[in-house]
């Protein structure tokens, strides 16, 4: 379950740290970058790990919305929703989004490739309307005309046949 | 001011290596701290500069440092907020991602004067290629030796721990950031113990945004006379002004604190984007502060004229609104924007924050009813000042001002029973 590689980083963290739990969300990180997202028997080895209860490791886990505890699509999408990207079509990329992935907020499509969300200002709002895929941003994912107010998304087109 | 002083640096190729920094004259002013003063000396200087913080509160910088105790027998902590997510804030991700190390000179500098032996930078989560850029800029510090034992051959020695959050707006607040640190959740403590007594780990901590740091070497370089004179009196330095919204060039511009906001939005900005648009609102500090009408929004942008236009400089994210935005779908936008970060600590903002966003939005959808608009009004009075962190203020202020200043539209979607810019989200 948690490689060996993963572990030691881990042990490093905990060893550089004033305190062995303040390595639990750069843990999460390392282990969520490995597997996907943060499974149950994961969960409970970082408890032990870190010398605290699991519950302590779940708190963490369904406070932040970073961390997947349960299985994605290979390609997250972050679409920012908030209202300086809001003033600049976002809305529309959404609903184009979620028409031709065939998926609502939160949904994978069904062959697993991407899983679309809403994220809160992703702070590019000079480059709106913008998304991220697995963390990497992508700005500008849309051309909507001041005047007529319609929306070209060749720009997103383009990224989402990249993400193979 | 004669040219950029803090965006300096970011243009040029190669710009977030220490190499650039370095031939531009970086590290000096570690160099001068370290060398030709005490850390009292230090803190001196940044408090005759009248640096004040640029994370939203304006707090004097220098005198920040100052309540961190010169002895103590626990360890003292140096931390960096680099958590920014205010909705229309993107100037500390532009620092960090394209001239990381004009920060990480701040943060030797402050950690220096606080008598910090291990600093920590807490980047969002969101913002991985700024985390890319910290991590190989400390790379090269502590193979330069800038960091770790005895820095710059004197007695100093620094660990810079790099962070990276997980999603969750709270940790930006100082106390948050610091519980998250700690490995837990984003809960605001109460206040006191402030943190220079009682901060990360239960040890004296100072925390100072992005922004604020980037100033520090600056003022160590130059001098606090030449860096006063910048900008207005009480109000002094450059500063980073983010442009979002209904412009025809949004970005980060830089200009000395007490810029027109006219000047920003119709020079910098190049004015309205959408052909014989007119100016309806601006934000000028960032979702959390109240909003401006067009004919109150002619002022300078610094800390106490804001204030004393019944708004906050905050975070300096100016966001504009031209006159074909419906204000209530807009106040809808930011409300579900807090609803959906408050931390759930505190019953005011936890469910006030939920029950405005509600009632704005069945106005929005055509089936609000006149009571409504009074009501909004009354939720926002009852989170104010109610509350642990100033969070649910950040919903409450914009509540208050949405309402109030454009009560005609509210007032207008409860009549018509639909909102009259054809709204339908």
């Amino acid at each position: 379950m948690i490689r060996p590689e993963i572990e030691k980083q881990i042990d490093a963290l905990v060893a550089r740290l004033p305190r062995p739990q303040a390595a639990m969300l750069p843990a999460l990180h390392l282990i969520q970058d490995d597997l996907g997202h943060v499974p149950v028997p994961a969960r409970e080895w970082l408890a032990g790990k870190l010398g605290v209860s699991p519950a302590a490791v779940e708190a963490v886990l369904s406070f932040y919305t970073l961390y997947r505890r349960e299985p994605g699509g290979k390609y997250v999408l972050h679409v920012c929703s908030t209202l300086p990207c809001a003033l600049r079509g976002c809305e529309q990329v959404f609903e184009y989004l979620e028409k031709i992935l065939g998926v609502e907020a939160g949904g994978t499509t069904a062959d697993g490739r991407f899983t679309l969300k809403r994220a809160e200002c992703l702070g590019a709002c000079d480059q709106a309307p913008v998304l991220q895929a697995n963390g990497e941003f992508h700005e500008r994912i849309a051309e909507l005309n001041p005047e007529t107010g319609a929306v070209s998304f060749e720009r997103l087109e383009a990224i989402l046949e990249n993400l193979k | 001011m004669s040219g950029p002083i803090l965006l300096a640096n970011v243009g040029r190729p190669d710009s977030a290596s220490l190499a650039a920094y370095r031939a531009a004259g970086g590290y000096e002013g570690v160099r001068r701290a370290l060398k030709d003063l005490q850390p009292a000396g230090v803190i001196d200087e940044v408090k005759k500069a009248g640096l004040r913080g640029r994370g939203g509160a304006g707090f004097p910088t220098g005198m920040k440092w100052g309540f961190v105790p010169a002895q103590s027998p626990k360890a003292r902590y140096f931390v960096c907020n680099a958590d920014e997510s205010e909705p229309g804030t993107f100037k500390d991700r532009l620092l960090m991602e394209r001239d990381p190390h004009q920060v990480l000179e701040g943060l030797i500098i402050g950690s220096y004067a606080i008598g910090a032996r291990d600093a920590f930078i807490y980047v969002r989560g969101e913002f991985a290629p700024a985390h890319r850029a910290l991590a190989l800029a400390i790379d090269e510090l502590r193979r330069d030796r800038l960091i770790g034992p005895k820095v710059l051959g004197t007695d100093y020695s620094l660990e810079i721990h790099l962070y990276k959050g997980a999603g969750a707006y709270i940790c930006g607040e100082e106390t948050a950031l610091m519980e998250s640190i700690e490995g837990k959740r984003g809960h605001p403590r109460l206040k006191p113990p402030f943190p220079a007594v009682e901060g990360l780990f239960g040890c004296p901590t100072n925390i100072n945004n992005v922004e604020t740091l980037a100033n520090v070497p600056h003022i160590l370089r130059r001098g606090a006379a030449w860096y006063a004179g910048i900008g207005r009196e009480k109000n002094t330095g450059p500063k980073l002004y983010c442009l979002s919204g209904h412009l025809k060039r949004p970005g980060v511009v830089e200009a000395p604190l007490g810029v027109r906001l006219h000047e920003l939005i119709f020079e910098h900005g190049g004015g309205l984007w959408r052909s014989g648009a007119r100016l309806k609102a601006v934000i000028p500090g960032g979702s959390s502060v109240p909003v401006l009408r067009a004919e109150e929004s002619d002022i300078l942008m610094d800390f106490d004229s804001v204030a004393r236009a019944g708004s906050l400089l905050g975070s300096a994210g100016v966001i504009v609104m031209d006159d074909r935005t419906c204000m209530v779908n807009a106040l809808l936008n930011i409300l579900k924007f807090y609803a959906h970060e408050s931390c759930g600590q505190c019953t005011p903002c936890r469910e006030g924050c939920h029950w405005m966003a509600k009632i704005v939005h069945r106005i929005e959808h055509g089936r609000g009813k006149e009571a409504d608009i009074d009501l909004i009004d009354n939720v926002a009075g009852n989170i104010m000042g109610k509350t642990i962190c100033p969070l649910g203020d950040a919903a409450a202020m914009p509540a208050q001002s949405f309402v109030r200043k454009f009560r005609d539209e509210f007032v207008d979607h409860v009549r018509r029973g639909a909102c009259p810019f054809g709204n339908t989200q």
